[in-house]
């Protein structure tokens, strides 16, 4: 009976063996390969190097910089005042200059060493050097995380036209505003994977499982921006802000017969590697964002349009423009009241003559005059490849007022982006083609280059018309108002340019945008430029602010290019 | 039957011829090949302990290498940085060289001309 009952004891005891055994190998085997693949197999995503950004001489402007997250494990460190006056040491001179800064460091550093966590950051973005100091310390519970951050050898130089790099809500890389936001996918690349078998100490086994998927680097950009010309353009119009006070500034320099951008600079600025301490308003490109009235430089595109239309000729003669004009009700005058009988077209281009604007909005219609709108592409993006471009909208015909062609003739009352009104401007100088304007030259990835070609968008006028158009501008450089401040013995075609501001629906006579637009050599263009500034106080206008700026900058461009003078 | 006795003792002499010269062929392979094994296994055995304890080794490398390609990247930069306009600018005006006041431009006649 007893032997029995122990029969029956083992083989429960066996039975409950079998079970047991049979529960792990067969119902929880997913679950413990998952378990024990964790504990032999190490995973680590590789981050993909973003793509580097050329100059159109292969001169770095943006690259990566190796740097390191300094962090603590608390609950690893045995002395942590120590470790707090020994990593101090290193890294407060660093984050902090004053000595308060520095104990405020110290201070904040035992604070978090001291809390009752597994994992603490102690300091970004920290260099190679600074963590072979540390880790010559030896100190256990101290470790560091690689992590990539943009690099701008030219500082803040271009920030508008590059944008810049910060992390987006999942905690990645991402590009913003400019050229770092267009391109954002093409720059980032695609992060890589490696799967390896490791050891009880953690070292990879040879001859175990690895699996690897290799990262992409992101592609990389050759621009159409000559380093030198921007250089050039940021040193005149940072002089410019500051000579006549004002609010903001703004240049670009476009290469009218490819619609390449050579150069792109406003004021006020941003370091794009401290973004963050900057104010967000700072971050978009005045040039594709803000919309502005452009003033007397609409003349000559509305110019060009009546002379492409055969309305008028370049000595028409003005048979209206002795005195005020009244339109729908409102009296329509000169910039300096004065007046003069026999008006030519010319000669309303050369002394920015609103009058003489209004006889050739009427003698073109609105029909007409919208059509030009419309062919120099106001009203539509200039496809321009950067990230923050705007596009002012243009009033429905059905909603124009006789009065509105009227302002719109000498342009104020239409809004327009400076990139728009360059893009315009560059069709003049090229023989009445308009390109699209372009920062990107080649992209280049992986031993495939990709190149941007230029691309005619539309031809709003003749080149007959182009030639009428430019002797006219380069009449109103010679002669205007601007006139003392040209580069003696060179040809250039030019136009100035003062809008009022509108402030809670009127113009505030003080308020201005002083703009200068033209190209040069006039006959031959090398470049095409807008220089605007946003309420200077030196003086209100753009002859006198804008052009001297324009002219200046003129003058360093055709030492550089090696263009002689022609007189 | 004398016959039969010779082709049986004809058979029994080959057999027995067979089976000698089977065996000297055995011991001929079999020793070689059983000692060969052996020493597959044993270097099997010391390769694999050999591989298992390289990962270190591995490690090595691979932290060298990404040193290397981190120090690659310094340099660029600071390559990069040395020979950005600004700082070109700020050196040549600590060596004493300026800004030309004006350009004068030569006519053809005035420059220099040999035949």
């Amino acid at each position: 009976m007893r032997l029995q009952f122990l029969q029956a004891v083992y083989l429960l005891c066996f039975l409950a063996i079998i079970f047991r055994l049979g529960y792990w190998q067969i119902v929880k085997t997913d679950d413990l390969k998952v378990l024990a693949e964790q504990q032999h197999l190490r995973s680590r995503t590789i981050e993909a190097p973003r793509g580097t950004i050329y100059s159109s001489d292969d001169s770095l402007l943006v690259s990566n910089k190796p740097s390191f997250l300094v962090y603590g494990l608390p609950k690893v460190l045995t002395d942590k005042k120590k470790t707090t006056l020994m990593l101090s040491d290193i890294l407060a001179p660093i984050k902090e200059s004053t000595e308060a800064g520095k104990k405020r460091f110290k201070d904040e550093l035992l604070g978090s060493l001291s809390q009752d966590l597994f994992w603490v950051p102690i300091v970004k973005n920290v260099d190679l050097d600074v963590k072979d100091q540390i880790e010559k310390l030896n100190i256990q519970g101290i470790g560091f995380e690689p992590t990539q951050a943009r690099f701008y050898p030219e500082a803040s130089s271009s920030s508008h036209l590059l944008g810049f790099v910060a992390a987006d809500s999942s905690g990645r890389q991402a590009g913003y505003f400019g050229i770092e936001g267009f391109y954002n996918g093409e720059l980032k690349g695609m992060e890589g994977k490696i799967v390896e078998e490791k050891d009880a100490k953690g070292l990879p086994i040879l001859i175990g499982k690895f699996s690897q998927r290799v990262p992409k680097k992101g592609f990389d950009l050759v621009l159409n921006l000559d380093r030198s010309v921007q250089y050039i353009v940021e040193k005149k119009l940072k002089e410019g802000i500051e000579k006549f006070g004002a609010k903001g500034a703004s240049a670009v320099v476009l290469d009218p017969q490819t619609g390449a951008v050579l150069a792109m600079a406003s004021y006020p600025n941003y370091d794009p590697s401290h973004y963050a301490d900057f104010p967000r308003e700072y971050f978009k490109n005045p040039i594709v964002a803000d919309s502005y009235e452009p003033g007397s430089t609409f003349k000559i595109l509305v110019m060009s349009a009546g002379i492409n239309e055969g309305v008028i000729k370049q000595d028409t003669i003005c048979d209206n423009c002795s005195g005020p004009v009244q339109v729908g009700g409102f009296f329509i005058r000169t910039w300096n009241n004065k007046y003069q009988e026999k008006l030519t077209m010319t000669d309303t281009i050369v002394h920015s003559n609103n009058t003489g604007m209004v006889f050739v909005a009427k003698k073109l219609g609105l029909d007409k005059f919208y059509d030009y709108i419309q062919k120099y592409d106001f009203g539509t993006t200039t496809n321009v490849d950067l990230q923050d471009e705007t596009n002012p909208e243009i009033r429905p015909k059905e909603k124009w007022k006789e009065v509105d062609l009227a302002t719109a003739s000498f342009g104020q009352g239409i809004a327009v982006t400076a990139m728009q009104m360059i893009k315009a401007v560059g069709a003049i100088a090229n023989q009445g083609m308009m390109m699209e304007p372009h920062i990107v030259k080649y992209i280049k990835s992986e031993g495939k280059v990709t190149e941007i070609k230029p691309k005619v968008v539309a031809s709003p006028i003749t080149p007959a018309t182009a030639k009428i158009m430019t002797e006219m501008m380069v009449t109103a450089v010679d002669k205007g108002e601007a006139k003392a401040f040209k580069p003696r013995g060179f040809r250039i075609a030019g136009k100035t340019g003062t809008a009022q501001i509108p402030v809670e629906g009127h113009y505030d006579a003080n308020k201005t945008i002083a703009s200068f637009v033209g190209f040069a050599p006039a006959d031959a263009p090398r470049f095409a430029m807008l220089v605007r500034y946003d309420q200077p106080t030196a003086s209100i206008y753009g002859a006198e602010t804008a052009a001297p700026t324009f002219f200046s900058i003129a003058r360093e461009l055709f030492t550089y290019y090696g263009i002689l003078p022609e007189e | 039957m004398i016959k039969q006795n010779v082709v049986g003792l004809k058979k029994l002499n080959a057999g027995t011829l067979n089976s000698s010269c089977s065996v000297r062929l055995r011991k001929k392979v079999l020793i070689p090949a059983s000692f060969l094994l052996v020493v597959f296994l044993l270097i099997e055995i010391w390769a694999v302990n050999r591989l298992s304890s390289y990962g270190d080794r591995l490690n090595q490398i691979k932290n060298s290498q990404a040193r290397l390609e981190l120090e690659n990247q310094i340099l660029e930069n600071k390559i990069a940085q040395k020979s950005a306009l600004s700082y070109i600018e700020q050196y040549s005006v600590s060596l004493g060289f300026g800004q030309a006041k004006s350009v004068e431009y030569l006519n053809f006649p005035e420059v220099a001309n040999a035949k």
